[in-house]
């Protein structure tokens, strides 16, 4: 007898085909809603390879450790392998973590520079003439490579600089920011902070803390802001507009001056107008500015502008008035003196655009003229979706 | 007939599985239905490129002359072609898990998101059935009402994620990674910044998570200049956790009022905002 001739057996078979047809059908349904609904993670459990973010501060934290280990050895063994610069995971030198920020008197300042240097309006405010903040400028607290990082600033003072052509101590520097930066002549004191001000002390304390393990007198990798390669076309503001209301105006405001958060707080800074940096700062110069841009704005976004867009952007943004040089004002110099003798580089003072010249301090009156001019003229581009 | 009868179980089988199947989808996000990402029909990372970075600021400007008694009913009561905001946002818009909260968030923004939805540049079925009855009128006058409204936070930490590491990143964000701090573009505390950048704090975690999620899968490809599609690429879903519950944790923000700064239309930007609170000493700026 044929066992596979029996009418149980077929049926058996037929069963089992369609079994299997029904598992299939099942299989596939929860893996297409496995997979669909990304629930992979909720059955495996959270993930346990380290994300990039770990591994980034795995990195830091080792390179700081090794630092330590090393000093330790050398001082006590003059043949030992001399400290070197701890760096992260892309090469640059790693300054401390915030936590590693001594218990101590000397921690105590690091804090105070560290609270000036984010809020500066706040915490040194009888010297800050405008709206901005050293972390405006200087990103993640003065730690960010290629945004004039402080560990790379720190150990490279006393130097010479060409602009007051003498070497400069890092209070010096300080005082330069004040000055023109953040507009300290128009601050409530008049001016930055007297020589040996407390300010001085805990904003270089910061900077020390930051550059713990930095060498002395070395050009480091990622120090100031990069050089932008210069381009066929050069510089247009005009070109730059269309760059500013495309990938800037979303945040820094159509006027460029910038917003304010609920609290009042500036999160977005003005980039021109009485508010911003004056005709004396670094920022001020096209290429400076081209430099910053091109490296770090948009804002996470660095290196998503071409050159061409980074140079004519910044051109844009220095086109407009705002405070006056205070080597200008001071000497009681006209502005083409002082073009003259201050502003032989790539930059617009003493230049006629959009109806006023660059140069003349954005006082009150001339600013509010200005912008009735601006208004008077129409933005049109508001009226599009 | 035995095979007739398999057949029958197969169909039986198959139908459960759909019905399972559509119920999943319906308590699940539909934002994070890759299901919906058909590549050739997927308006939303075709639309990016023309996505208008001032288009909020031109959204409040509507809201601001928007009629809020106009839309009452909208917002209360179902209706044939469409559903009660409130059956889903709360009556008090303040959201559940994946519904996101409203109250207190930017007019402008939230009538670019209705928009977005029209248009395909942010994906959900049930945003997308709402959206399409409603005139651009109605979608001003909601953003306004929404805008206005002041309810405490309904949102609490619910994905186990890292509070501190989630601190970190909205305050000073992971520059290893190019993640800017959250406040540094949604104010200082997590309230929103002008009409493009919406508050953050007390929104739901699941929301949250998801929406982060989603401009990581491109369902959503509606933000300004792309800004939170870098953000969300960089972050893991540890940090996502983390950030989403932080968040959570926060006071919502109170509701704003739209006002007019320089009353000169067709001309610079006009629309700024004062708190619930501060109504009555306006133009304090």
């Amino acid at each position: 007898m044929n066992d596979d001739n029996s009418p149980r057996m077929k049926r058996s078979a037929k069963r089992r085909f369609a079994y299997a047809g029904v598992g299939a059908v099942v299989l596939f349904a929860v893996g297409a809603l496995v997979a669909d609904y990304n629930l992979l993670p909720f059955i495996t459990g959270p993930e346990t390879r380290p994300s990039q973010a770990e591994e980034n501060a795995r990195i830091a934290l080792e390179a700081r450790k090794e630092l330590a280990a090393q000093r330790a050895a050398w001082q006590n063994d003059p043949k030992a392998e001399a400290p070197r610069p701890p760096t992260g995971p892309e090469g640059y030198f790693q300054p401390p973590q915030e936590h590693e920020i001594p218990d101590d008197e000397f921690g105590e300042a690091v804090r105070r520079g560290r609270e000036i240097f984010f809020n500066s309006g706040t915490n040194a405010r009888q010297f800050v003439g405008n709206e901005l903040a050293c972390a405006n400028c200087h990103l993640d607290g003065g730690r960010k490579e290629h945004s004039a990082p402080m560990w790379a600033a720190i150990n490279n003072y006393p130097a010479y600089r060409g602009k007051n052509k003498m070497i400069n101590t890092m209070e010096d520097r300080i005082n330069g920011c004040f000055t023109y930066s953040m507009n300290a002549p128009d601050s409530s004191s008049g001016g930055p902070p007297p020589p040996g001000h407390q300010v001085y002390k805990d904003l270089q304390s910061y900077f020390y803390w930051l550059g713990d393990g930095a060498p002395i007198n070395e050009d480091m990798p990622g120090r100031g802001f990069p050089t932008p390669d210069e381009t066929d076309l050069g510089y247009d503001w005009q070109r730059g507009e269309k760059v500013f209301t495309e990938n800037c105006a979303v945040c820094h405001g159509l006027d460029g001056q910038g917003q304010k958060d609920l609290n009042g707080r500036y999160i977005f800074p003005a980039l021109w107008g009485p508010n911003s940096f004056n005709w004396g700062a670094g920022m001020h110069r096209v290429n400076t500015a081209a430099g910053f841009i091109k490296a770090n704005m948009p804002l996470g976004k660095p290196y998503s502008l071409s050159d061409q867009e980074a140079w004519d952007v910044a051109a844009y943004i220095n086109s407009f008035p705002r405070p006056a040089d205070p080597r200008q004002a001071d000497g009681k110099m006209s502005v083409e003196e002082a073009k003259d003798k201050y502003h032989q580089h790539m930059d617009y003072y003493g230049e006629t655009i959009h109806g006023i010249t660059l140069g003349e301090g954005a006082t009150p009156e001339r600013w509010e003229r200005f912008v009735k001019s601006q208004q008077a003229a129409g933005m049109s581009a508001m009226n599009q979706p | 007939m035995r095979f007739l009868q398999t057949l029958y179980r197969l169909a039986g089988v198959t139908a459960l599985l759909l019905a399972g199947g559509w119920l999943a989808s319906s308590i699940q996000a539909q934002d994070t239905n890759p299901s919906e990402r058909v590549a050739d029909e997927n308006p939303a990372t075709q639309a990016s490129s023309d996505e208008p970075p001032l288009a909020a600021l031109y959204y409040a400007r509507q809201a601001l002359q928007a009629d809020v008694k106009s839309v009452e009913t909208l917002i209360g009561k179902d209706s044939d072609d469409s559903w009660a905001c409130a059956s889903c946002h709360g009556d008090q818009g303040q959201g559940a898990e994946n519904v996101p909260r409203l109250a207190g968030l930017p007019a402008g923004y939230l009538v670019k998101q209705l928009h977005d939805y029209a248009k395909g540049r942010r994906l959900n079925h049930n945003m997308r059935y709402v959206v399409q009855g409603l005139t651009d009128q109605q979608m001003a006058a909601l953003g306004r009402y929404y805008a206005e409204m002041d309810a405490p936070s309904s949102a609490r930490p619910s994905l186990s994620g890292d509070l501190e590491r989630g601190r970190e990143l909205a305050l000073q964000g992971d520059w290893s990674l190019d993640v800017p701090a959250c406040y540094s573009c949604h104010g200082s505390s997590g309230w929103g910044v002008g009409q493009a950048f919406p508050a953050l704090a007390g929104q739901h975690p699941s929301y949250t998570y998801n929406q982060l999620a989603n401009w990581k899968n491109g369902s959503r490809a509606n933000s300004p200049i792309k800004l939170m599609h870098s953000v969300a690429m960089a972050l893991s879903v540890n940090d996502m956790r983390a950030v989403a519950d932080y968040l959570a944790s926060l006071p919502a923000p109170p509701g704003q009022q739209l006002r007019l700064e320089t009353p000169a239309p067709g001309q610079l930007p006009a629309v700024g905002w004062t708190t619930s609170s501060q109504q009555g000493s306006a133009n304090h700026e």
